[in-house]
């Protein structure tokens, strides 16, 4: 008996001893590391060397209070992101971490090449976060990372514009790195990525649109208004406003809540076509004139005739350029039977299609006041 | 049945993402890998009723006892060593899988045999306590670890990024006749309850199966089943799931908890992971130890009067994993993992025409 309990005794030692070779063998400890925020990659007109990978680093400071907000940079050119990154490790005393890179920009050059190469590197490497803000950098990547809006602090890094609890925002499109490679590989839903413009003193960042690329065409950028339109459809937005400009009266409307369905309509009879819900509340938020609540389902009218037109015109507009960033086409995928290719069907199908937009705004109150 | 007999099937339906099933199943999502998810899905229930109502018959009794009762001593051998092997290797792709997706997102920087070594050094403490500590084993980990990932599966399905049209895309390819593989893949998810073949010895008061208990597993099993193909389908898109390695570990990359002390799930579930395959391959092994126990037996190998026999099980068990670990690549590790499972469906037909015989045998 008294054998069999110094065995297990004995087991348990080892195997509790063991716990210490675990963290001696991969762990660096932190003042070895430095902490990538961000990754960008420009696109060089060099033949050899096309890629140009900039990567933001944070300055390990000891007390937050006084270091302020401290990055460093480092550029490099090479004839893959891989290369450069390996090269750049060498201009850093610390080893490069991209466990906490959030934001990935690429330049908007490179947006006219291919991007599945870098693509791939992002999504194949183990340490980078598939949940990861992509977005496109104008003028191009290495101008937007160097900018360094005065409202930043240590650390934030351009990720508070994109995830939902910071900046709230209609104009902003948030991709996932993880989305963006779905949308780029799958047919009938096409990637959308927004744009980060810096200014030229490099002090203001500014995102209100974005981009759409759609496969083997040339990106094509949506203004502030219409990417406003296009969240509120894919994205369901809530923090949305409304402009109603009618006889004199012109008036916003702020967006509580918001919803959009749609639904293919191909029965044999009618023209094919999409027909597309989205009920909207809200409140007023500004007014050149004095509001009359009786008059409130008036005012709804209007701004639902006046969303109506807008969402009609983006779409169509969608429509010619043969984009599909909302994925009807996927939806024409998952409802229809698979006994036939019917992502070719709906290539044919969706040139043609008609829309059919029914937009219901109620405005709730006039607000504060009347 | 007690809870005991529950957290077995249970062990095998969350540990299935670390047997290669879900990657069986995603390359066969266009070659009819919903019909054979829905036969395996009546095909495991159906073979956890059976088993449990087999082993209902024989109060306190495993498998190995009962075919020393009522068959010749050679078959006995023979198939009792054949499960083990099966049981064993079982366990063995729990393991390396596991110790492939440690090396690759934890602990890059630590060799890959030693990854597997302190796995091991774990397992043979675990495996050599009696039945009933591993029974309670497995109980308080997976007390402890299913909040978590009834956590993530909520996570997954409220996800905003979750694009049900993937899902529905997924559907549309219903009317693809089932294949084999993937039946074999989905069943892996029911097949827990046959760890019995053992634990059934410590559940010594008479007891029956019921509706209710099945009830309860049919609904968990299917639950399971549809999470572990669906969601990472809805999160990394129909076609483009295909070339991902692991679905799983990618689909919980790609969730996010924002007010979570760790905002990556990836992290979060490797961790749970490793406790669940931790008691996937403790039963399995422990299964295999009990039963080579049973068929070989060298007395005199003796150490202060102490037996050394399952210490010399276990040191192949050591030398066995860790050739695997270090000859097996990725993409064979899943090649051989599929040929272990359709391997493994067939051979439930060895295993009930067993049953069949050793209850006409006994005559019960």
């Amino acid at each position: 008996m008294s054998v069999i309990c110094t065995g297990r005794r004995l087991m348990a030692i080892i195997v509790s001893l063991s716990l210490i070779l675990q963290s001696g063998c991969g762990f660096k400890d932190i003042d070895k590391r430095v902490f990538v925020l961000s990754i960008g990659v420009d696109h060089t007109d060099n033949e050899e060397r096309p890629y140009k990978v900039i990567l933001k680093l944070a300055i390990p400071t000891g007390s937050l209070r006084e270091s302020g907000t401290e990055f460093t940079y480092l550029t490099k050119e090479s004839e893959s992101i891989a290369s450069a990154i390996r090269l750049l490790k060498t201009h850093a005393d610390k080893e490069l971490d991209f466990g906490h890179a959030k934001v990935i920009v690429f330049g908007e050059d490179l947006l006219h090449h291919d991007l599945t190469e870098i693509a791939d590197f992002f999504v194949r490497r183990r340490d980078i976060q598939r949940v990861s803000w992509v977005a496109v950098g104008s003028p191009n990547a290495e101008g937007v990372l160097k900018t360094q809006p005065s409202s930043e602090k240590a650390g934030s890094a351009l990720f508070n514009l994109f995830d939902q609890n910071g900046v709230e925002s209609a104009y902003i499109v948030s991709t996932y790195l993880f989305d963006f490679r779905r949308r780029m590989i799958e047919t009938g839903f096409d990637p959308i990525l927004p744009v980060l413009s810096s200014s030229n003193d490099k002090k203001k960042i500014v995102v209100n649109s974005s981009i759409l690329f759609a496969k083997n065409k040339h990106p094509f950028k949506l203004s502030p208004r219409e990417t406003k339109f296009y969240n509120l459809l894919a994205n369901n937005t809530q923090k949305l406003d409304l402009i109603v400009n009618r006889d004199d009266l012109i008036y916003t409307i702020a967006v509580d809540t918001a919803k959009t369905k749609y639904k293919l309509v191909t029965n044999t009879k009618n023209k094919p076509g999409i027909k597309l819900d989205v009920s909207v509340k809200g409140i007023i938020e500004e007014s050149n004139k004095q509001m009359d609540p009786s008059q409130l389902s008036t005012y709804s009218k209007y701004a639902s005739e006046m969303a109506k037109k807008e969402i009609t015109e983006l779409l169509k507009k969608l429509q010619e350029y043969d984009a599909d960033p909302i994925g009807f086409g996927l939806r024409y995928k998952a409802t229809r039977l698979h006994t036939r290719d019917t992502f070719k069907e709906w290539e044919e199908l969706y040139p043609e299609l008609a829309f059919d937009v029914n937009v219901n705004v109620s405005i709730m109150s006039t607000g504060i006041i009347e | 049945m007690n809870r005991y007999f529950i957290y077995l099937v249970f062990v095998n339906m969350v540990a299935n993402v670390v047997a290669s099933v879900p990657k069986i199943l995603i390359s066969q999502r266009s070659e009819g890998a919903l019909l054979s998810m829905i036969i395996s899905y009546i095909l495991g229930l159906v073979f956890c009723y059976l088993c449990a109502r087999f082993f209902n018959l024989f109060p306190g009794e495993g498998l190995p006892d009962l075919t020393k009762k009522y068959m010749p001593r050679w078959f006995s051998f023979v198939i009792l060593f054949v499960i083990a092997v099966t049981w064993y290797i079982a366990g063995l792709i729990t393991l390396v899988t596991f110790s492939f997706l440690l090396k690759r997102f934890l602990t890059p920087d630590m060799p890959l045999s030693w990854i597997t070594i302190t796995f091991l050094l774990f397992l043979t403490y675990g495996i050599l306590l009696n039945s009933k500590s591993v029974l309670y084993t497995v109980e308080f980990v997976l007390i402890c670890s299913l909040p978590f990932v009834f956590i993530i599966t909520i996570k997954a399905y409220t996800s905003h990024e979750l694009n049900w049209d993937f899902i529905g895309e997924s559907l549309m390819y219903i009317h693809n006749p089932p294949s084999f593989t993937a039946i074999s893949a989905s069943a892996y998810l029911l097949l827990g309850g046959f760890n019995l073949i053992i634990f059934n010895r410590l559940f010594k008061k008479k007891q029956q199966i019921n509706w209710k208990n099945m009830l309860f597993i049919a609904l968990i099993g299917g639950t399971a089943l549809v999470t572990t193909y669906f969601i990472p389908i809805g999160m990394l898109g129909f076609d483009a799931v295909g070339d991902v390695v692991y679905p799983w570990i990618t689909t919980s990359d790609s969730l996010r908890l924002e007010f979570f002390i760790v905002e990556r799930v990836i992290y979060i579930f490797l961790l749970l992971y490793l406790a669940i395959s931790f008691l996937s391959v403790l039963i399995h092994w422990h299964v295999t130890l009990e039963l080579l126990k049973s068929i070989i037996w060298f007395k005199k190998f003796q150490l202060k009067k102490r037996n050394l026999t399952p210490y010399l099980f276990l040191s192949f068990f050591w030398v066995a994993s860790l050739i695997a670990v270090s000859y097996l690549t990725e993409y064979h590790l899943i090649q051989y993992s599929s040929y272990f499972l359709n391997f493994l469906l067939c051979s439930f037909v060895v295993m009930f025409s067993l049953f069949l015989f050793i209850k006409r045998r006994a005559k019960v």
